[in-house]
Formats: structure tokens, C-alpha cells, sequence
């Protein structure tokens, strides 16, 4: 029963956070054996499809060119124009794009759930006819090195493509840095036979998300299922040992910068390590929500910057756990010191419990509001496959945030915060 | 459709209640009438600032965000030049907290000098972050007093200059407060698992003794007609130039902003846009080109932008875009292609209902204009529109005289300046 006086001095009584109720995954095979996966959730008649192919920078050899293909098949098939494929696209209100990553390459279909039928054979003739024309080519490959070379004017970019070469080698796929000449080195010929060989079949797999329908797997079996579409050599996504470089502080400055960028951080093992789901909760009391340490010291305490986070990554095989900033030029010193003494502060002293109480419960309620809805839902269960986990992976990190204990964030605290082993990269001066 | 539950405190603040049992979450969302407009000319970038300080802790609770996250909840805030806006989202079970700590800091801020000291530095490393230190960072510094000679949307949220954030004083920040931050000034919306008697009755016990305070009547100075085209000229250290063309248009409320809204998305909404396909594609005079609206409640802006190509001068672009834009001004659009941005915007409306957190800031928006339901027929007035409005829009704002031009040169580098930093990257 609610009482009708506020408390104002301590607030109203809470409840414990919920658990997280995973939405129910089916899962099914088209008779070309691509692996479906359906999500079926929502209040809204709305579907979101994303076609996964293992397509993605590493097995292209080089930078620049699964992303060209990616955003090139939107540009034209054999049997329809660019324009054509926009102006479909637009008057249903639908988005088609591809995101493409280290390992694989996105293409996602967001839509209104009766446009299906009409969109599905404008999303096959693109993903198996694309054209690849010259002329769009030369249209895309333009646009993209202006934005390059805007984006390299950003200290923060400037910074991150340093850190990454910085910890993972500069020859190292996870390190090796999209450069001009990348773009002067791309031709037709490299952009259709990646196509041909990497957007097949051969690796594929689909994820569905929302209200598609009853029929969705008959839609999905008509246009990409069948065994008329070829399959094409499958690359195993291999990768080598990284190779951090020997120096590890590194500025690269840029002349009338106001403010830094600083990237502090280590290489370190992926999600299938003991230790990454217990690393999260000491990643969240350093830098990983706004009550963080390092917000509390370097933002709210001492006013250096705007913002300070940290984050661990993972990659097949490895990861890397990270600080990043943008923090008052003339006081950049002044934050990277700041910054190790909180990585020393949670090797050396135990958290308080209140503190860890609240992180326990922010970490619990952000659980909830990432699996909220089959949209978010997907996208998590689909950067799971990739590393063949399931829920359950979060289900463990569940137990951990709560039972996690002060002595055990120390010693993790000593073990991977050790200053010795981070590396300091600043853009700025 | 989103289903709406509506009720006023006696003390004038209105709540807006959406029920959605989707999701174990929800969203409290207060919207205050306070924005970079209410603000004195020589004190700008105020509201922003305020913002920042309204985490700083109040009357009877020293931090805002620890007990909002100890019961799973996060939170953020944002200012534009109409409203301040302050949303948090919570396990359904634990929403009682929001009330607290929502109602705690409209009842009295706790003022100190320390926590004002230290959001002055961190706006103003947010101002070096957003409008310094990052290339064309400084436009709407530069377009707005172009475009407004009397109306404070000349100046950005973050303020016409840093110097007005350094100067702020303790005074300054309790005057704001008393003048702007009152229940009969804002607007508390709540989506998601929950019942809206429950709320109705958590905002009765949490905001119902918050005095109404006396918030001045607003008397901002309007902005007179335009009658001679601006232009203004800067070079900069940026990789390419860039074109900003600025033209009054409507305010919010007003008939025309349906119908610009639409011209805007006929321009540049889209891959199968004006813009896109006769700008980028067949003529490749840009690398990027957008318009857009303000969607002010006062008269706003249709601002077009264009990043352009480096061996095009900035003539021929300005040229190509004007061709555009006389096109829109003098033929009718092909049904069709109105049909198709009409679409675009009823599919973006039910892709917004998605998230409970987008449907809470939507209703307190439209609360705060007039009435909530107005959401749910918001789609109507875009069907209405006809290939006549659209013509009438654009002659009306495509003229000359309308404009305020902004020509932001890239200034001259030797050689391989624009990489120069780049020892890395071979």
C-alpha cells in the first residue's frame, strides 16, 4: 500500500531489479543450408532482417574494399538502377544497408512488415545481382575519401587509428589503418570477384526480428533458400598473434588543437576467457556508467573534459580493453595522471559496498534495457553466434554482478590494471 | 496509435500517461518551457549550463544519479532553443524513484558554489569539444547571428561565447531557477509498464506540493522580415568548402511546417532524393548535401548545406543548388514522388513508437504545444498536404532576399596539408 507522504530525506522503498526475460529464439535451415534465426516479439508490425555474410575486412585482404562492396550493391543490379532501388526503397519507407566488420558483413532490411513481399525480390536481385558499375564506383569511392579525409582532420580519430596500431601491430588486420592509397588501389575487378566470392550461401546466415508474419520463412526460402544460388569458396576468418609495438606512449600532435584525444588501454583475451564477464563489473566501476570513477575524477571533480568512458572490446582472438577522452589541452598531463591513479586506486583498495551495490544494480538495469524488444535483442543474439555463445553468456554474468565480491575486483584490479602493461596514445598536444 | 491518459496537478503541472506492457521498463520524461531563448543577450548559453547543474543535487537529496542508479535506472538530459528536457528509464517495479528525484530537484536545487565551478569548466570543455575543436564546429556560431538580427535564435544553446558561461554567478543561476523551473512550466510524461491511475496518483503525492511559481510571460522580440540576401565569408583550416544557405520559414505551430517539412524530405530525405541523385550522383558537385527545418515553435529556419568536391567552386555549387531549389519553387512535384515522402514519414512514425522512451519525450512535446493526442493525428496533416502547398512553400522561402548565405572556405595548405599529421598512414 502506498503511503501518500513523500519521503522526501529517503525516497520510496525499491524492489530488487528483474530478471531479464530472454525473448524465445526459433531457429531454422533453408534447403541451401543457411541458418535461420527468428526473434518474434514487438508491439509494432515492423521486421528487421539481417542477411550475415563472412565477408567482412579480414577476408578481404585489405581495407576498404568489403565496405565498398557492401554499400555498392545497393548501386545497382543487373536489372535495376541505383535510382530504381532508392525510389523503391523510400516510397515503402524502408532502410536497406550493410555495416561491415573485422569478421563479417551486415545487411540489414528494416520495414514495415506488409512491404515484405514487395521488398524481398529488390533485397535478392541486390545482394546476388549487384552490377558493380564504373561510374557508381567512382561515385562512391569519391564521396568516401572526402569523408576520410574529413574525419582524419578529428583528434579523436586521429587518436583511435593510432591506439589500434599501437596495441595490435600496424601490419595486423585489427591494426591496419585505412590510408589514401587504398583508395587510388581499388578497381572493378577486385570489387565484383570479392562479391562473387563472399556475398554466397556459403556461411550465411539470416536473423529475423519483430512481427514478420507467418509466412516469413516461405518469403525467406523462396528468394534466398533455393539451391540455385551458388556458393562460393568459404574463408575460414583466420587471423594471426597480434604484435603490440615496443613504444608505448605515442603523441601525435596536431597544431591549434584546444583539446586532446587520449586513448589509454591493453590488449587483452575475447568474451571466452574466465575472467571477461567478472572484468566487466571492475570496467563499469572505472569507466563504464556516469557515476564511474573516472567521471567522478577527470569530469565531475576536476572539470578536464566533457566526457570519459572505458570499454572492453571483443574481437575472434583477442580483445582490448580501453579509456578514451577528449580533455583541455594544456591540462592533457594532468588527466592521464588521473587516469592511472584510479586503475591503481581499484588494484589497492577494496570497493565500498554502496558503491558496488549501485554499480550491481545500474550493470542488472542496463541488462534489462539492452534485451528490451527483438530489434536489440537481435543484434545482441547475432555478435553472440559470432563467437558461438548463447544467452546464457549473459545469464553467468547475471550471477557474477550479483555475487561478485570486493576482494575478487581487486585482485582482477591488480592483475589487468597493471600501468606497465597500457599503452598511452594522445592526438592534440 | 498510442493510447493517452492525461491529468493536471492542481498546481499546473500536467501528466501525460502511455501505457505499454511490452516492455518491464519505463520512461519518465519532464519537459520544462525553458530554453536558449528565455535567455538574457549577455547571458547566453544559460539554459544549457542550467541543465548541467540540475545533477548537481537538490533540496533533500545530495546526488541525483546514485539512487536513480541503485535501482537500475540511467538517465540523460537535453537543451534546444525552446526546452530543456530531463528523461530517465527504470525497471517498471522501481518508477516510485524517479518521482523522487524528478520531484526533489523541481522543488529546489541545492545552489553551490563548487558544483557551479566545476559544470562551468566541463560546459566549456563541451563547447572546445563540439564547436572548437572539430572541423566546421564553429558554423552555427557563424550562421545563426546571420540569420537572426533580433530574435535569440541567434545564438547556439551553448551561447554566443564562452566568456557569458565563465561569468555565470550563483545569483544569476537561483534567478534562472525560480523564474523557469515550476510545475505549472513543465510537463512530466511516463511510457511503458505502467498503470496511469498508479501515476497519477505517484505524481499527486511527489509534485502535488510544489508551489506554482510566477513564470514571466514570455516577450521575446520577433524577427522583421528580411528583405536583402547576406552573405558572409570565412576561410578556415578544413579539408573541403562548405555552403550553408539559411531561409525563414514558420514556426512550429504553423500551417507551413507540415508542408516544409515535406519540401525539406523531397530534397534531401533519402537516397532517391533531389539532392542526392541530381547533386552527388549525376552532377558530383557535392560529397554531402542536406535540408532541413528547425522546427522551432518561433519562426525557424530551412537551412540547406552541401560539402562540396574539391575541384568545384563554390559558385558552380551554389549555382546547383539553386537550380534546385527554383525547380521546387516553379514546377509541381509528381505526385508520386510526394506519395513517396508521405510514406517515409508514416513509416519513421510507427519505426518512433518502437522505443517507450521516444513515445514519453514525443507526448510531453506535444503536450507542451498544446494537447498529446495531437501525436496520433500528426500523420494527417502530412497526408493533407497538396503539389500546390509545395510549390507555394518553396517560391515563398526560395527567394534571394530570403537568404543568408555562409561561404566557409577551406584556407589554402601547401601541398599534402590536409594530411600532413598522417606519418602512420602510407
Amino acid at each position: 500500500m502506498m503511503t501518500n507522504i513523500p519521503d522526501r530525506l529517503n525516497g520510496p522503498a525499491s524492489e530488487p531489479i528483474g530478471e531479464i526475460d530472454f525473448l524465445p529464439v526459433l531457429e531454422t535451415t533453408l534447403p541451401n543450408g543457411i541458418e535461420v534465426t527468428l526473434i518474434q516479439a514487438g508491439s509494432q508490425d515492423v521486421t528487421k532482417i539481417d542477411w550475415v555474410f563472412p565477408a567482412g575486412a579480414i577476408q578481404a585482404g585489405r581495407p576498404l574494399l568489403s565496405s565498398t562492396v557492401g554499400n555498392l550493391m545497393i548501386e545497382g543490379t543487373t536489372s535495376r538502377s541505383s535510382a530504381q532501388i532508392s525510389e523503391t526503397l523510400d516510397f515503402y519507407g524502408a532502410y536497406l544497408s550493410t555495416q561491415t566488420y573485422f569478421h563479417n558483413s551486415v545487411v540489414s532490411l528494416v520495414c514495415l512488415t506488409k512491404e515484405l513481399p514487395e521488398l524481398f525480390p529488390l533485397v535478392e536481385d541486390v545482394i546476388r545481382n549487384a552490377s558493380f558499375e564504373q561510374r557508381e564506383l567512382e561515385i562512391y569511392i569519391n564521396k568516401r575519401r572526402q569523408e576520410y579525409i574529413l574525419e582524419s582532420e578529428k583528434v579523436k580519430t586521429i587518436a583511435a587509428r593510432r591506439f589500434s596500431e599501437s596495441i595490435f601491430g600496424a601490419d595486423h588486420p585489427y591494426g591496419r589503418q585505412l590510408s589514401l592509397s587504398h583508395f587510388d588501389a581499388i578497381t572493378r575487378e577486385d570489387v565484383v570477384s570479392f562479391h562473387r566470392d563472399a556475398f554466397t550461401p556459403h556461411g550465411c546466415k539470416i536473423v529475423v526480428a519483430g512481427q514478420p508474419g507467418e509466412n516469413i520463412v516461405d518469403l525467406l526460402t523462396r528468394h534466398f533458400g533455393m539451391n540455385d544460388w551458388p556458393k562460393g569458396p568459404y574463408n575460414g576468418n583466420g587471423v594471426d598473434d597480434i604484435a603490440p609495438s615496443v613504444e608505448k606512449f605515442q603523441l601525435v600532435e596536431k597544431e591549434g588543437a584546444v583539446q586532446s584525444a587520449i586513448r589509454i588501454g591493453r590488449p587483452i583475451f575475447n568474451n571466452h576467457h574466465a575472467d571477461f564477464i567478472p572484468l566487466q563489473v571492475v570496467n563499469t566501476i572505472l569507466g563504464g556508467y556516469f557515476g564511474s570513477r573516472l567521471m567522478t575524477s577527470v569530469r565531475e571533480e576536476k572539470g578536464l573534459t566533457y566526457g570519459i568512458g572505458s570499454n572492453i572490446m571483443s574481437y575472434k582472438n583477442c580483445g582490448m580493453w580501453y579509456i578514451a577522452s577528449e580533455v583541455m589541452g594544456e591540462m592533457r598531463p594532468a588527466a592521464v595522471g588521473a587516469i592511472f591513479d584510479e586503475m591503481l586506486r581499484l588494484a589497492n583498495e577494496p570497493v565500498p559496498d554502496d558503491e558496488l551495490e549501485v554499480v550491481r544494480n545500474y550493470m542488472l538495469g542496463e541488462l534489462l534495457r539492452n534485451f528490451d524488444g527483438p530489434f536489440s535483442t537481435s543484434d545482441i543474439y547475432r555478435t553472440l553466434q559470432e563467437f558461438n555463445l548463447d544467452f546464457g553468456f549473459y545469464s553467468k554474468m547475471v550471477d557474477e554482478i550479483r555475487t561478485i565480491t570486493p576482494a575478487r575486483i581487486m585482485e582482477l584490479a591488480a592483475k589487468y590494471l597493471q600501468p606497465d602493461d597500457f599503452y598511452v596514445v594522445v592526438a592534440g598536444k | 496509435m498510442i493510447e493517452i491518459y492525461k491529468h493536471t496537478l492542481a498546481n499546473g503541472l500536467r501528466v501525460v500517461v502511455h501505457p505499454d506492457n511490452t516492455t518491464p521498463l519505463a520512461a519518465v520524461n519532464v519537459l520544462y518551457d525553458v530554453g536558449a531563448r528565455d535567455e538574457d543577450p549577455g547571458k547566453t548559453g544559460f539554459a544549457h549550463l542550467f541543465e548541467h547543474l540540475m545533477f548537481g543535487g537538490s533540496r533533500n537529496v545530495p546526488s541525483y544519479d546514485e539512487p536513480l542508479q541503485m535501482v537500475g535506472g540511467e538517465n540523460n538530459a537535453w537543451t534546444s532553443n525552446d526546452y530543456t528536457n530531463y528523461y530517465v528509464t527504470l525497471p517498471a517495479n522501481n518508477i516510485e524513484t524517479a518521482f523522487w528525484l524528478e520531484s526533489d530537484r523541481m522543488l529546489e536545487l541545492n545552489f553551490t558554489e563548487k558544483n557551479l565551478e566545476v559544470q562551468r569548466k566541463v560546459v566549456i570543455e563541451e563547447f572546445k569539444q563540439r564547436y572548437l575543436n572539430q572541423p566546421y564546429g564553429d558554423m552555427s556560431l557563424l550562421t545563426r547571428p546571420l540569420a537572426y538580427k533580433t530574435h535569440p535564435y541567434m545564438w547556439p544553446t551553448i551561447g554566443k561565447d564562452i566568456s557569458h558561461i565563465e561569468n555565470a554567478t550563483l545569483d544569476d543561476v537561483r534567478n534562472f531557477f525560480f523564474k523557469h523551473y515550476a510545475p505549472n512550466n513543465a510537463v512530466l510524461a511516463v511510457a511503458g509498464n505502467v498503470h496511469p491511475d498508479k501515476v497519477f496518483a505517484l505524481a499527486q503525492k511527489w509534485f502535488g506540493d510544489i508551489p506554482r511559481r510566477a513564470v514571466p510571460q514570455r516577450n521575446i522580440p520577433q524577427e522583421t522580415p528580411q528583405n536583402e540576401a547576406r552573405l558572409l565569408v570565412v576561410e578556415r583550416d578544413v579539408p573541403a568548402d562548405m555552403i550553408h544557405i539559411n531561409f525563414h520559414i514558420g514556426g512550429r505551430m504553423d500551417a507551413d511546417f507540415y508542408v516544409n517539412d515535406l519540401l525539406s524530405d523531397i530534397l534531401s530525405n533519402g537516397q532517391s532524393s533531389r539532392f542526392v541523385q541530381s547533386l552527388l550522383k549525376e552532377k558530383q558537385f557535392f560529397s554531402d548535401v542536406n535540408a532541413y527545418i528547425s522546427g522551432d515553435m518561433d519562426p525557424g529556419v530551412f537551412t540547406v548545406t552541401g560539402r562540396i568536391m574539391p575541384n568545384i567552386s563554390i559558385q558552380h555549387a551554389e549555382e546547383a543548388i539553386w537550380h534546385e531549389l527554383s525547380k521546387a519553387a516553379t514546377n509541381l512535384v509528381p505526385e508520386q514522388e510526394l506519395l513517396k515522402v508521405k510514406n517515409k514519414i508514416e513509416s519513421n512514425l510507427v519505426f518512433s513508437e518502437i522505443s517507450f522512451l521516444n513515445k514519453a519525450m514525443n507526448m510531453a512535446h506535444y503536450e507542451m504545444m498544446g494537447d498529446a493526442s495531437e501525436i496520433n493525428r500528426e500523420i494527417e496533416h502530412y497526408r493533407a498536404v497538396t503539389r500546390n502547398d509545395i510549390r507555394d512553400a518553396a517560391a515563398r522561402a526560395f527567394r534571394k532576399e530570403n537568404s543568408s548565405t555562409l561561404h566557409y572556405l577551406r584556407r589554402d595548405k601547401n601541398a599534402n596539408g590536409v594530411n600532413g599529421n598522417f606519418s602512420t598512414e602510407d
